[in-house]
């Protein structure tokens, strides 16, 4: 007979939910893959001087132009700039070819979210970071991941699944929105989101 | 080691504990709703570059100013103009979601006909040619049509008044909604043209508004009012009385008496105070209040466009006159070859029976009593609408029109504005195939009409000759004088969503006399009908015209009109009947009956009830006679009709 067989069982069962739960379930939940194009924004707002609203403006019309399109690229790569195989394999695969890159968006939202650029970015001043993270200083693209169920990028729920970090919220829901938002003292309502 | 059932129990406890503290039971919650929200039935709005385009609402006669975003040929969301000289960026509920009304449910993409089979109607597939040909059939034996108007006052309407004018034996009829009553009042005390007058909003400090929902429908979404003293009167605690500055709350059907009353006291003609309060049950001290308010607050208009009858708006028109609030406004140019046709008719004037063929162009919100006794037996009623409610339920033939937004359409200015606008909503998104408009429809049963574009080019040229006014494009932000934009650039704009505003009135000089006196009876007392049914919902864009079922998921059909099985009752008068929220009651009047459920609502006087004005939306296919849906039309034919109450 083994000591506190029922005790030990019920802390087998915790620890066995605890493990599937912070361990197991991101694992099996989240399909990695990586993006199309291993691009380095480093190399582009370093060695090239590029700024952010380079390639990721405000329109005048008061549209985000998002991800660029292929024609921006083409505009400098045309031709390989570079030695690395990633640019070249872009150059062949979507320049040459004149086709867009399926870039995974990690922060897209679904279609009943209508999110300004302009708004915050203008209006409120925020800098892209506080949103985007140190994206813009990257070397390369970390891999996009993709929940099974949902279909939507893990920044959206946030890479930790308690949705809470040391540095506070780090996801992209509603939730996260809305607490920004009372944090600045920002007056909303349901419609200026969801038009 | 064997394992028992207690060992799978406390490791199935421990399992539960520590999934209580993962975030699995939730994340897998959240995850799978929104797996839902994404299966591939669900209808989803099209992803693609968006593009900016500019039109106007035109669910109701306001034409509020749209900016739309669009993602190919599919408008995807809509907002205000801000710059819009008539809404300044207002848009209702309604209007924000106008672009969903083409994905109604109830929504009509080919021809159908009803046939009786039985006791009950069927509705069959049709062709629009069927029901031209049973129209030129009619025609040509000689009978007597009439165009009933649902939408009147636009260019489309010119040419329904042409195709009448055409026809041998033919009359144009408009369906006036209440709005604009009392102007249309003090135009025939006054002896004005028709449509020639007009409040003077910008110069107004208060407004005496008799059962009018100023804020809650009525005009454009309530810009008149900024700055302004609202003083309500009505029986009930509508949104209207809710947010106005003071709410007088009359007996039904003797909101009337409270304009003699003002009368008296500021020309000595009217009806003593006491007398008033007799009727109204308004205190006289609150009256004398109203009154001095109404001349030393002024200037102050009185409007009463709320299905009162003739005598009851001509009261209230009356004491405009003295309170210098009208303006003279001119009308928008009539295109070239419209200038002279024939008056409009009026239903009311129209003989009982001798309508044998009705062609009814958008019918919704129409009284549908009234229009039942025009009709002859055996009447041929065509219907062309965008979706089943009104007379669709009715009619021989419908035969399906472009929705809002599907096809271009003109707007002025709403209700009662100081100054004449025009602009042209242009169609957002393409009808359905074989889908024409309603002038399509009457041109192909009387040759020779012209198309409704011709005709609003037509228009906008004659606007443009006129020299008058300003043109405001909202895309660029500018606004011009109209003898500074060349003809084809003035048309051009019109098309890309501009406006065009006419210079402001000129005064109205009123005679020192208000008028010929009213005769008002104040309603008698029925012992065996002792509660008083009012209607409520009449307002044409949220009475029986197709709505959004999803309105932005922020405002449901329910709020905006109550629903027609529904009997809303002051909590009293529920009490002294045995009656519950939620029961069911019998209303019955010397006219007919009805069973309801009860609704309860302090903001409704004691001894009141509440009924829908316009029917339900729900279209009764199978009904042996879905013509008399409307239910205050089946008790009685007024606004307001003695009824009593029991439990059903």
């Amino acid at each position: 007979m083994i000591p506190y067989r029922g005790i030990l069982l019920f802390v087998a069962g915790l620890g066995t939910s605890l493990a599937a739960g912070w361990i197991g379930l991101p694992a099996v939940l989240y399909e990695r893959s990586p993006q199309p194009v291993q691009f380095s924004h480093k190399t582009h707002s370093g060695t090239a001087g590029m700024k952010c609203e380079d390639c990721h403006a405000v329109r005048d019309d008061g549209t985000f132009s998002g991800i660029p399109a292929l024609a921006k690229c083409a505009e400098c790569h045309a031709e390989p700039m570079g030695t690395t195989a990633a640019e070249k394999q872009f150059v062949e695969k979507y320049v040459k070819a004149n086709r867009e890159v399926p870039w995974h968006v990690y922060s897209r939202q679904p279609d009943n979210a209508h999110f300004s650029h302009a708004n915050h970015v203008k209006l409120g001043k925020l800098a892209c970071e506080t949103c985007h993270g140190d994206h813009g200083k990257t070397e390369t693209l970390r891999p996009f991941e993709r929940n099974r169920i949902s279909g939507y990028s893990r920044d959206i729920w946030g890479p930790s699944l308690a949705r809470f970090t040391s540095a506070g919220r780090t996801g992209m829901k509603m939730d996260d929105c809305m607490s920004c938002h009372r944090d600045k003292g920002v007056q909303d309502s349901c419609l200026d989101c969801h038009k | 080691m064997s394992v028992s059932r207690r060992d799978v129990f406390k490791f199935g406890a421990g399992s539960a504990a520590g999934l209580a503290l993962t975030p699995l039971p939730w994340k897998l919650l959240d995850d799978t709703s929104i797996w839902t929200q994404n299966w591939s039935w669900v209808p989803k709005v099209p992803r693609g570059e968006i593009k900016t385009k500019y039109s106007a609402c035109t669910l109701c006669p306001a034409g509020c100013g749209l900016k739309a975003r669009c993602v190919g040929e599919q408008p995807v969301s809509l907002a205000g103009v801000a710059a819009h000289p008539v809404s300044a960026g207002r848009l209702c509920p309604l209007g924000v979601t106008a672009h969903h009304v083409a994905f109604h449910p109830k929504r009509i993409r080919r021809a159908f006909r009803r046939v009786r089979q039985g006791e009950k109607y069927a509705c069959v597939p049709s062709r629009t040619e069927d029901a031209t040909a049973a129209v030129a059939q009619a025609i040509q034996k000689g009978s007597r049509v009439v165009v009933l108007d649902g939408r009147p006052d636009r260019t489309a309407s010119l040419i329904y008044r042409r195709a009448a004018a055409s026809m041998p034996n033919a009359a144009y009829v408009p369906v006036r909604s209440e709005e604009g009553a009392t102007l249309r009042a003090l135009a025939e005390l006054t002896g004005a043209a028709p449509g020639t007058l007009a409040f003077d909003w910008s110069g107004a400090r208060t407004v005496v508004s008799f059962g009018t929902p100023l804020l809650d429908g009525w005009g454009g979404p309530g810009q008149q009012l900024e700055g302004k003293r609202l003083i309500q009167v009505e029986p009930v605690l509508s949104r209207t009385a809710g947010r106005a500055d003071k709410w007088l709350a009359a007996k039904p059907g003797t909101e009337a008496f409270v304009a003699l009353g003002i009368a008296q006291i500021r020309t000595g003609e009217g009806m003593a105070l006491a007398d008033v309060e007799a009727i109204t049950g308004i205190r006289k001290e609150d009256l004398e209040a109203l009154a001095r308010e109404f001349s030393d607050q002024g200037p102050s208009i009185a409007i009463a466009d709320g299905g009162y009858g003739p005598q009851e708006v001509r009261a209230v028109a009356a004491l405009n006159l003295i309170s210098g609030c009208i303006v003279r406004r001119a009308g928008i140019p009539m295109p070239a070859g419209f200038e002279e046709l024939p008056a409009p008719a009026e239903l009311a004037s129209l003989p009982d029976g001798s309508v044998q063929v009705l062609i009814a162009v958008e019918p919704y919100g129409l009284p549908a009593a009234l229009v039942k006794r025009k009709l002859a037996k055996d009447a041929l009623v065509v219907a062309l609408a965008s979706c089943l409610g009104g007379l669709t339920r009715r009619a021989d033939y419908v035969v399906p029109v472009p929705a809002a937004l599907e096809a271009v359409c003109d707007t002025g200015a709403p209700e009662g504005a100081s100054a004449a606008a025009f602009g042209i909503a242009g169609a957002l998104m393409p009808a359905p195939e074989g889908v024409a408009d309603a002038a399509a429809f009457l041109a192909s049963v009387v040759p020779g009409l012209p198309a409704e574009e011709a005709v609003l080019q037509a228009r906008a040229e004659a606007i443009h000759k006129s020299g008058r006014g300003q043109l405001f494009r909202f895309a660029s932000g500018e606004a011009s004088a109209v003898k500074d934009v060349s003809a084809e650039d003035f048309w051009t704009a019109l098309n890309e969503g501009a406006c065009w505003t006419d210079t402001a009135p000129a005064a109205f000089k009123v005679a020192a006399n208000p008028g010929p006196a009213v005769t008002l009876e104040p309603p008698k007392a029925d012992a065996a009908y002792p509660v008083t049914a009012l209607g409520s919902g009449w307002r044409a864009a949220s009475g029986e015209a197709p709505v959004s079922p999803l309105l932005t998921k922020i405002y449901q059909e329910s709020e905006l009109r109550q629903a027609s099985d529904v009997a809303a009752l002051n909590p009293a008068t529920a009490k002294a009947l045995g009656l519950e929220e939620g029961r069911e009651v019998r209303v019955e009047s010397r006219a007919g009956s009805a069973t309801l459920r009860v609704a309860l609502d302090p903001g409704i006087m004691p001894g009141v009830v509440r009924l829908s004005c316009g029917p339900s939306f729900e279209y009764a296919a199978g009904a042996a006679d879905p013509a008399d849906a409307s239910l205050l039309c089946k008790l009685g034919d007024a606004r307001t009709v003695p009824v009593r109450l029991s439990r059903a």
